[in-house]
């Protein structure tokens, strides 16, 4: 079997999200404004989702709790009644990058992808869309 | 790929218990033969909890990648369950 290629399209969400963590760095001054504007026609420009978080993965990590956004990237727990897992999601969180990590969940059976959170390089546990 | 600088171990470590109702239920589990699916789920979780735990410690050494990695698991007691996962941080160029 073919490697399947793991990147995620970059949508209006996971912008979003991304220029708000930069907009968070530069009010935290550690960016000049040529380099925010450059930063953030990275993220804008960007086809995928990998290529919009190297606007950022050279920063260092926001101390305290990362601005999510609306539309969010805070892991949502699974189905109610099933217990919570550690790192698991139901779906990616917005600007998550996918990793190369996968594997079968013995207990849901469900094939398994391992995503990062740009933010805070937190990784989270999410299944794969059916297809 | 090339390994450019080695930065010693790094591991994560995680103690879970199984819960005391759970624990009955596994131990009905336990009595015919087969998979015990409770404990299955308690230590696929563990793993992957030492695991994101290793990673972060080989961040902050300021790894990129790790080798040799290795799971090692332990009980302490009867009910709780120990799970290191441990490796070598290292800085590693990918081959050109």
């Amino acid at each position: 079997m073919p490697p399947t290629d793991p990147r995620s399209i970059a949508g209006d969400a996971d912008r979003e999200r991304l220029l708000l963590l930069l907009r968070e760095h530069y009010a935290r001054g550690q960016l000049d404004l040529d380099d925010m504007s450059q930063r953030v026609e990275t993220v804008l420009v960007a086809r995928y989702t990998d290529e919009a978080a190297a606007a950022i993965s050279d920063l260092p990590l926001l101390s305290g709790p990362a601005p999510t956004g609306p539309a969010t990237g805070s892991p949502k727990p699974g189905r109610l009644g099933q217990r919570r897992r550690h790192g698991q999601s139901r779906e990616p969180g917005a600007g998550w990058v996918p990793t190369t990590e996968r594997f079968r969940d013995p207990s849901t059976r469900a094939i398994t992808r391992v995503w990062v959170d740009p933010a805070d390089l937190s990784r989270h546990y999410v299944p794969e869309p059916d297809r | 790929m090339t390994i450019e600088r080695d930065l010693g171990v790094a591991f994560g470590l995680v103690v879970r218990s199984m819960g005391a109702i759970k624990s009955i239920g596994a131990g009905f589990m336990a009595m015919r033969q087969g998979e015990v699916t409770q404990y299955t789920e308690l230590l696929e979780d563990s793993r992957r909890h030492a695991v994101d735990r290793m990673i972060e410690n080989a961040r902050l050494l300021g790894a990129n990648a790790i080798v040799a990695m290795r799971f090692d698991s332990s009980e302490i007691g009867t009910q709780l369950t120990e799970i290191v996962a441990y490796g070598t941080a290292v800085i590693a160029q990918p081959a050109s």
